[in-house]
């Protein structure tokens, strides 16, 4: 039988397995847009120079056709 | 909320990015497709695939190349499971020539490699594509829509020739042995 009178033991500190920090949280979500955008905007760049190499040098150059 | 503020920002950043890499694309398609008057080959004409063989156009004798009076060059092949007829065509260098297909049974479709041919065959249209060819030599030309068992052995070549080998007979024909 549990006794009521005791406190759970499952918030204490050791016993959470991710404890959340509100500064922590705060300085993370500061950074978080910086790495996604630092990932994503080169690779996007990537992407349309690659399209752009491929129209030019490759599409155009086979000729029209109609 | 700062932060959240900041997010947002950040968002609207990154769609105006994206949106001006979307932009420039649209812009050289649109571009490119104007001046040089880029499209895909779109013809509109229905022929009767139960008696192809027997159409004046499509007979067994009149398939190939001609050079017209004009001085336009056609060349007819009909596309049957499971070759092309004729199976080598031959097409001057650097004048623009015209493809028309026909098929009598199913689906085919076809591309010439290193240049930008591509279109389907279907049972009762002609299909119409024009082309020039600026290289000469052999390059290939499969069937490229699945066709049946043999579609894999279905495949014609094309032979580009150079203005000094090009020779016409009388009636404006040129084929590969001639060639």
């Amino acid at each position: 039988m549990a006794n009521r009178d005791e406190p759970s033991a499952a918030q204490q500190p050791e016993n959470v397995s991710d404890p959340v920090d509100e500064q922590a949280l705060e300085r993370v979500l500061e950074v978080v847009p910086r790495g996604a955008i630092a990932l994503a905007g080169p690779l996007v760049i990537l992407l349309v120079v690659g399209w752009l190499l491929v129209y030019f040098l490759v599409f155009l150059p086979r000729g029209v056709v109609g | 909320m700062r932060n959240e503020q900041e997010l947002l920002r950040t968002e609207l950043r990154w769609a105006a990015f994206v949106l001006l890499g979307i932009t420039i694309l649209l812009v050289v398609i649109i571009g490119t497709g104007l001046a040089f008057s880029i499209h895909p080959p779109s013809h509109h004409e229905y022929i009767d695939p139960k008696t192809l063989h027997l159409s004046e156009e499509f007979t067994e004798a009149n398939l190939g190349t001609r050079v017209a009076a004009d001085g336009s060059v056609t060349t007819r092949i009909v596309a049957t499971q499971f070759a092309f007829l004729p199976q080598c065509i031959a097409v001057p260098q650097n004048q623009r020539v015209t493809f028309r297909f026909a098929t009598p049974d199913v689906i085919h479709g076809i591309l010439i490699a290193h240049t930008n041919v591509n279109t389907m065959i279907m049972p009762g249209y002609v299909s119409q594509v024009s082309a020039t060819f600026p290289k000469a030599g052999d390059t290939i030309m499969p069937c490229h829509e699945f066709c049946g068992l043999g579609h894999s052995e279905m495949w014609a070549v094309v032979r580009v020739v150079p203005p000094a080998d090009w020779h016409p007979d009388a009636q404006g024909r040129v084929s590969c042995a001639k060639s």
